[in-house]
């Protein structure tokens, strides 16, 4: 494989951008989950199934997994309400449809709920503050023109990061209603929720469903799962500047990192990803395949000073072996058709 | 008092069966003699006799005398394939602090540090030092001019000035003949933090309208709880080494429940408050990111660094790790994971003291925001 290959495609600026709005993905949920429980005493679930009916316009009687799903008992009833959170929306209308097809399959009679309700639910899309207002046209224009038409309330939220003396993340109802009228009031005015004051739980979800960028994946498997796997004579070892092999398998790494799934949505960190990142190592000679089939990897550790995002970049830029890597770097970049893959979640 | 051959025999070789009677002889060997007495402070969980028989770092032998509570270490480092340096020191287990040894050496400062020192932070987590903040100095100082009645004055102090996103650290000595009060004042004000104080204690008397002044004793006060002193041990073993302990050892006790808690899904913050608004300018940010990445055998990972702060970091002396976030203008938030030393955390909140700021070890709570929007 040559050198300028593994090059190919790769920028620092996107992978920075692609973990900012990873981490802001986490906070917004987060956040929204903290706004359901203190205002309205409810409850968020992510990853939870629901199942669509037998006349569903997109996916009838299928499983569908919005990203939060939301309940509430409110004046003797339930409250239901699902949202998708999709901070990094595209610039790019072309790419919006999938995101209108995905709430339009949730526009239907869906069962999974905890207690039943009397009213139909809510459909909310937060994104970011810079595309609710084109969103909200693109719903209207699709609507006119007779292609796609929501029956159920549409809300459009956004959520930004708001940095006074606190670093808050502010989420405002922009557009539609919400018919719990307490969090419809309360949105309608914007919450701003300060960082530090949801600091437990944004410090333990550091991923929700959706693909990960593969460099801040390595990121915390290399600060704070490798090390599990060494004994205090091996990190003495580590002091003389000597590489200390370690040998991980996926399934273990998966268990440890689990601890930073959603409480509520306890499995959804993927094999696959975990793959892709010991792969990366494998890629910029930190580590080699000891057994494809048993997803058993040797990670060369060693004593790294300094900023490990840097480092990881001079070598990728630089790597230090090139083993026969399954994959290229260039899978370590969302290009555009990866963007796609990310506006359209699983569901 | 006896030749310096003798006062070895027993310093370093006699068997003394209590602790007391042992810092009773160092006592009067200061008092009677011209000896300076070099003493560290380290912390420790297991058996620190067993923990130096049992492992030696590269380069070092160390041979073992007597027996805990009072024994002696005879250490040999090798310099060169044929020059070897040893010292001896005593190693005493605090007698109400069962955590607390004392080693204690009359050698020379420079083969203290270079093979008494050393040798202890090689044992690094299993023994670890115990710091101390610039204030805690500055209250060990007042209750040593209180309990002794005497004037205390400052020979000279190293200090070291923060300089965010400079990696040179800039060591400056100043020689002052002020009080100490006067000299915490100064290094306040000139933000920097105390690595060591060296000062005397006096007696003033006033005869014939012209001040006398006598020097009762000397010694030697550190941020790293290295400790030396002349003319008298007393203070030193009766009123200095027990407020450092107790000082250092409540925020121990803070650090240890939050490092005890990494490996539950959602362990416990240790929050550092800070008197001012430090991260009020953002534009700073990079730099404090870069001044937590200069601490020793660690690497940071960014996740994000502007506006606010979040970043891991793993220890690479003894695998603890840490998410750190700065939320607010004026705290830090250090969270371990899966599994962290109280050694670890008390070496990172020093260095954070050292290099950021000097704040105070708080109780995680929610703050009231009132956002503006």
């Amino acid at each position: 494989m040559s050198k300028s290959k593994l090059m190919q495609g790769f920028s620092q600026k996107e992978v920075n951008e692609l973990i900012n709005d990873y981490e802001f993905t986490c906070h917004t949920i987060v956040t929204m989950e903290n706004i359901v429980s203190y205002n309205i005493n409810g409850k968020c679930s992510q990853g939870k199934k629901m199942r669509t009916s037998a006349n569903n316009a997109i996916q009838p009687n299928n499983d569908v997994t919005p990203d939060m799903v939301i309940e509430a008992t409110h004046e003797d009833d339930e409250y239901h309400a699902v949202n998708e959170i999709t901070v990094n929306l595209p610039k790019d209308e072309s790419l919006w449809i999938k995101k209108a097809e995905q709430l339009k399959k949730y526009d239907d009679e869906l069962t999974g709920w905890d207690k039943t309700s009397t009213k139909r639910h809510d459909i909310m899309l937060t994104t970011n503050p810079a595309r609710t207002f084109a969103f909200r046209n693109y719903m209207s224009k699709l609507e006119s023109e007779g292609k796609l038409k929501i029956e159920r309330n549409l809300a459009i939220l956004q959520s930004s990061p708001m940095e006074q003396s606190n670093s808050f993340i502010f989420i405002k109802k922009e557009y539609g209603q919400i018919t719990h009228p307490v969090l419809d009031n309360k949105l309608s005015n914007g919450l701003p929720v300060a960082r530090h004051n949801i600091l437990n739980e944004i410090n333990q979800m550091k991923f929700f469903d959706s693909n990960p960028p593969i460099i801040y994946t390595m990121m915390i498997i290399w600060d704070h799962i490798l090390k599990n796997f060494l004994s205090l004579k091996q990190l003495r070892e580590l002091r003389g500047n000597k590489i200390v092999p370690i040998e991980v398998t996926i399934t273990q790494v998966h268990d440890l990192l689990s601890k930073f799934a959603p409480l509520t949505n306890s499995t959804c960190i993927e094999t696959s990803w975990i793959k892709d990142a010991l792969t990366g190592f494998v890629e910029i000679g930190l580590a080699e395949i000891k057994s494809e089939s048993e997803g058993k990897f040797e990670i060369k550790f060693r004593t790294n000073r300094g900023k490990t995002r840097h480092w990881l970049f001079e070598k990728i830029k630089k790597p230090e072996k090139i083993e026969k890597p399954s994959k290229t770097l260039d899978e370590f970049i969302p290009n555009k058709e990866n963007k796609k893959d990310e506006i359209s979640k699983k569901d | 008092m006896s030749s310096k051959k003798d006062h070895h025999y027993w310093l370093y070789e006699h068997k003394y069966e209590t602790v007391d009677s042992f810092l009773n002889y160092v006592s009067g060997l200061v008092r009677e003699s011209n000896v300076r007495i070099n003493l560290l402070l380290v912390t420790t969980m297991v058996n620190l006799q067993q923990e130096l028989v049992e492992w030696s770092p590269d380069k070092f032998s160390v041979e073992i005398k007597n027996n805990e509570p009072v024994f002696t270490a005879q250490i040999t480092k090798k310099v060169d394939s044929d020059k070897k340096i040893t010292v001896k020191a005593v190693v005493v287990k605090h007698p109400i602090y069962p955590a607390v040894y004392m080693v204690i050496s009359d050698c020379d400062s420079g083969d203290f540090k270079n093979l008494v020192t050393k040798l202890m932070n090689k044992h690094y987590p299993v023994v670890s030092q115990i710091y101390l903040t610039n204030n805690e100095m500055r209250l060990i100082f007042d209750k040593l001019q209180r309990e002794t009645n005497l004037d205390i004055t400052v020979e000279f102090s190293v200090g070291k000035k923060r300089l965010p996103g400079k990696k040179k650290k800039e060591s400056q000595v100043t020689y002052t003949n002020q009080t100490y009060l006067e000299v915490f004042d100064e290094i306040v004000a000139h933000d920097q933090w105390v690595q060591s104080i060296r000062y005397r204690a006096e007696t003033i008397k006033i005869v014939e309208n012209l001040e006398s002044r006598t020097t009762e004793f000397m010694g030697v006060i550190s941020r790293t709880c290295f400790f030396s002193c002349k003319k008298d041990f007393s203070p030193l073993v009766k009123i200095i080494i027990p407020h450092a302990i107790k000082l250092a050892s409540v925020r121990n006790e803070y650090l240890k429940i939050r490092a005890e808690s990494a490996s539950e899904l959602k362990p416990k913050p240790a929050v550092i408050k800070f008197d001012d608004d430090i991260f009020t300018d953002i534009s700073k940010n990079q730099q404090y990111v870069d001044a937590l990445v200069e601490l020793d055998s660690c690497s940071v990972s960014e996740y994000h660094t502007n506006p606010y702060i979040h970043v891991s970091m793993i220890d690479y002396l003894d695998g603890s790790s840490y998410d750190i976030w700065v939320l607010t203008s004026d705290r830090l938030a250090i969270i371990p994971q899966f599994k962290a030393t109280t050694a670890s955390m008390t070496r990172l909140v020093n260095h954070i003291f050292e290099r950021i700021h000097e704040g105070e070890v708080i109780e995680y709570e929610q703050i009231e925001t009132n956002a503006r929007i």
